[in-house]
């Protein structure tokens, strides 16, 4: 009993003057824990920002994804090939009447000849009969793919008769459909009975089709592509109502997706006022020379050609488009998403003032990004924008620290992240008496994490497709820090063991980086390939407001991509 | 004009800054010595105040207004506190009550002639373990029970803690009596 009430007079004594003792705190506190609040109201957005961010970017991606993509194949094919051949798709027209090529009236889409004369002007064009003029309005950039440069199809139908009211020809499939620069073909109507007939190119050339003549198509797309009796081929072609301007530079007609009494008569109209004019019929002479001279050494072609047309006399309804694929590599979705993994590799840089320790096991910042991109497939061409979770982690290890006996300051190491302050007090834990120069063997084991979205976007080249597809990358990264956690573990010699926690690293939030890399990508199956990419990236921003370094980083993305 | 409690705690509700530091104002003389009787230093107390302070400001919202207003803060400095301590990893390890010395037994009668910093410093000086506990027990009013749930240590080592902790501060009362005796001339 009296050894309680001297417990509790000892915690009695403690109490009453220890439990409502005031002790004001240095005034310069409520400035730090002001600034602690700015900062916390200021920082981060909320993790539903960031999440209805994201969605909203990959709804974006996927909408665009889904405006630009092709739904004909033909022109998915165009994009893959667009390097290496024209001819790729072909676009078949006939007509009940208008039928095959050694029939009465024939329908042809020729590709301009390379011997074109490119600068025979729009005026010296003459518009004549029996000619459908496919032509690109794309003046000197029709490679682009915008719609700006939509190509035109001009249609002169000199004898109506040879296409029967309602007569349905269908171009549904040609809309949008891009070509190669300078690729500009003729779709010419022939009819047996009628006079010599002249193709009008834009910009291109005057191609006399004599009746009866074999049709004189660009032999070297045909024999090479293996086309029908129809060989289409022109940028972006869009295929509408069949309108001509007869007088202007440009003969503009446009072909819709059914030639009909109107547009025949349109036709007409131009035929007749294309024949008042002398200038196209001098033209029309000096062409139909040069095509004869051509047709001689084009005979070899012709029959082929007319060998062809032979196999496919079978009426066919309506414009049909037929891609062969099988001669190269599994075609790329225009579209594509792909999941990666890319671990990198930082400097290091961890010092320390005015103590020296022995710094063991040191690593440098590594990181490691879990992403997904998605990416617009143009061929040659990829646009990617993904987002991804990345870790940045480094560690460290103190097995000896020698300071003075009579230290007052925190230990105070550099890191990547900031300065890490290790208290006098833990310090000196267990370590009594002390000598002048105090040498402890505690280990030090120190570990950082800072948690990262990125958003990185990239252009990408790619050095032909194939089952090994090499390419270039380039691009920024946009960066934005979520969280960042230090803590050094002190397993004392002496004493007791401590994990000092250090949650203020003043890591920059935000950071813009410029990447680049080369990588190559295997085919694996149709619409699934794997890749591996390094890539180098430089912030243009330090890790932290402490760190005055270059923050830089190599790593090497890999990935698997599949076409949607 | 004197803000009230109420306006106060509305106020920080809001996130209004000058009511933020009057709560501070308020609060912190006696919100530091709590902190300091867990840390060994001023700096490490002023440390806890501040993470005490911006965890007030964060969870006031919760704060339904049964109760004590200054008790409920002074419950979230004493956690922050323990909060440090488990991060420390602190050795509870038990300590054998049996072999807690016998105790002088003339502490009673000095008890008016101590400053309060000087029993602060004696707390202070303590191992943070012993410390811990001592502050739980003895100034704070915690059961064993209840320590050894927030510690997650068992009740039989708190009660050697807090043994071995008055031991210590007994000696000490004991040393400062010695200084505090007249001299005999």
């Amino acid at each position: 009993m009296i050894e309680e009430n001297k417990h509790n007079n000892t915690e009695k004594l403690f109490h009453n003057a220890l439990a409502n003792m005031e002790v004001q705190p240095s005034p310069a506190l409520w400035d730090k824990v002001e600034a602690r609040l700015d900062d916390e109201n200021r920082k981060r957005p909320a993790l539903w920002i960031w999440l209805v961010g994201s969605l909203l970017f990959i709804t974006g991606a996927v909408a665009i994804g889904w405006y630009f993509y092709p739904r004909n194949q033909a022109l998915r094919e165009y994009f893959v090939n667009s390097g290496v051949a024209l001819a790729q798709g072909n676009v078949a027209i006939s007509n009940n009447t208008v039928n095959t090529l050694s029939d009465s009236a024939k329908i042809s889409l020729q590709q301009q000849d390379d011997s074109i004369n490119n600068t025979a002007t729009e005026q010296a064009k003459p518009i004549t009969s029996q000619t459908i003029v496919q032509k690109s309005s794309a003046t000197s950039t029709p490679n682009k793919s915008s719609a700006n440069n939509n190509a035109h199809i001009t249609t002169v139908t000199h004898n109506a008769l040879v296409v029967p009211k309602n007569t349905s020809t269908t171009y549904t499939s040609l809309k949008n459909t891009p070509v190669k620069k300078d690729s500009v073909t003729h779709i010419t109507a022939i009819n047996k009975t009628q006079t010599p007939v002249t193709t009008v190119a834009n910009n291109k050339t005057i191609k006399p089709v004599a009746a009866n003549e074999p049709v004189i198509a660009k032999p070297k797309s045909i024999a090479t592509k293996n086309n029908t009796d129809t060989i289409y081929k022109d940028k972006q072609a869009t295929l509408s109502n069949t309108t001509v301007k007869s007088t202007s530079p440009p003969v503009k007609a446009l072909v819709t997706k059914s030639i009909n009494t109107d547009s025949i008569a349109n036709a007409q109209k131009v035929v007749s006022l294309a024949k008042k004019n002398d200038s196209i019929q001098v033209a029309n002479k000096v062409i139909a020379n040069n095509a004869q001279k051509k047709a001689d050494s084009l005979k070899a072609d012709s029959a082929q050609i007319a060998k062809k047309d032979s196999a496919k006399k079978d009426t066919v309804k309506k414009v049909t488009t037929s891609t062969d694929t099988s001669h190269h590599a599994a075609l790329p979705s225009l579209f594509n998403i792909a999941i990666y993994y890319s671990p990198e590799i930082a400097r290091n840089d961890v010092t320390s003032h005015s103590t020296t320790f022995n710094m063991q096991n040191a690593v440098p910042n590594l990181r490691y990004s879990f992403g997904a991109k998605f990416s617009l497939s143009f061929g040659k061409f990829e646009l990617n924008a993904g987002i991804a979770y990345s870790q940045l982690h480094q560690t460290f290890g103190l097995d000896t620290i020698s300071f003075s006996k009579n230290i007052l300051q925190p230990l105070i190491i550099n890191t990547s992240l900031g300065n890490l302050a290790v208290p006098v007090g833990p310090l000196m834990a267990g370590v009594s008496p002390a000598p002048w120069v105090v040498t402890i063997h505690d280990h030090y084991q120190y570990n950082e994490t800072v948690n990262y979205i990125n958003m990185p976007i990239n252009a990408r080249l790619n050095f032909g497709i194939g089952k090994f597809t090499p390419y270039v990358t380039a691009g920024i990264n946009l960066q934005y820090a979520i969280s960042e956690n230090a803590v050094l573990d002190v397993i004392k010699d002496k004493g007791v063991d401590l994990n000092l926690t250090y949650s203020s690293l003043n890591v920059n939030a935000f950071n813009i980086g410029f990447s680049a890399g080369a990588g190559i990508e295997y085919n694996i199956v149709k619409r699934l390939s794997a890749y591996v990419e390094p890539n180098a990236r430089l912030n243009t921003l330090p890790l932290s407001g402490n760190d005055k370094s270059l923050n830089y980083y190599f790593g090497c993305q890999g990935g698997i991509k599949l076409g949607l | 004009m004197t803000v009230t409690e109420a306006e106060i705690i509305e106020g920080c509700k809001a996130g209004k800054r000058e009511l933020q530091k009057a709560l501070y104002t308020r609060f912190s003389g006696k919100m530091f010595a709590v902190c300091l009787r867990y840390s060994k230093n001023r700096e490490e107390a002023e440390d806890l105040l501040q993470d005490g302070f911006i965890k007030v400001f964060h969870s006031i919202e919760k704060f339904m207004g049964s109760g004590s207003f200054e008790g409920w803060i002074r419950r979230i400095m004493v956690n922050t506190a323990l909060e440090l301590i488990r991060k420390k990893k602190l050795d509870f390890s038990s300590f054998d009550i049996e072999h807690v010395e016998s105790y002088s037994d003339h502490i009673t009668d000095m008890t008016t002639t101590i400053a309060e910093n000087e029993l602060l410093a004696m707390i202070q000086e303590l191992p943070a373990g012993y410390k811990t506990i001592f502050n739980l027990y003895a100034i704070e009013g915690y059961q064993h029970n209840e320590i050894a749930e927030m510690l997650g240590i068992s009740e039989g080592t708190s009660k050697s803690q807090l043994a071995r902790a008055r031991h210590i501060l007994q000696e000490k009362l004991k040393r400062i009596e010695i200084n505090y005796r007249p001299q005999v001339k």
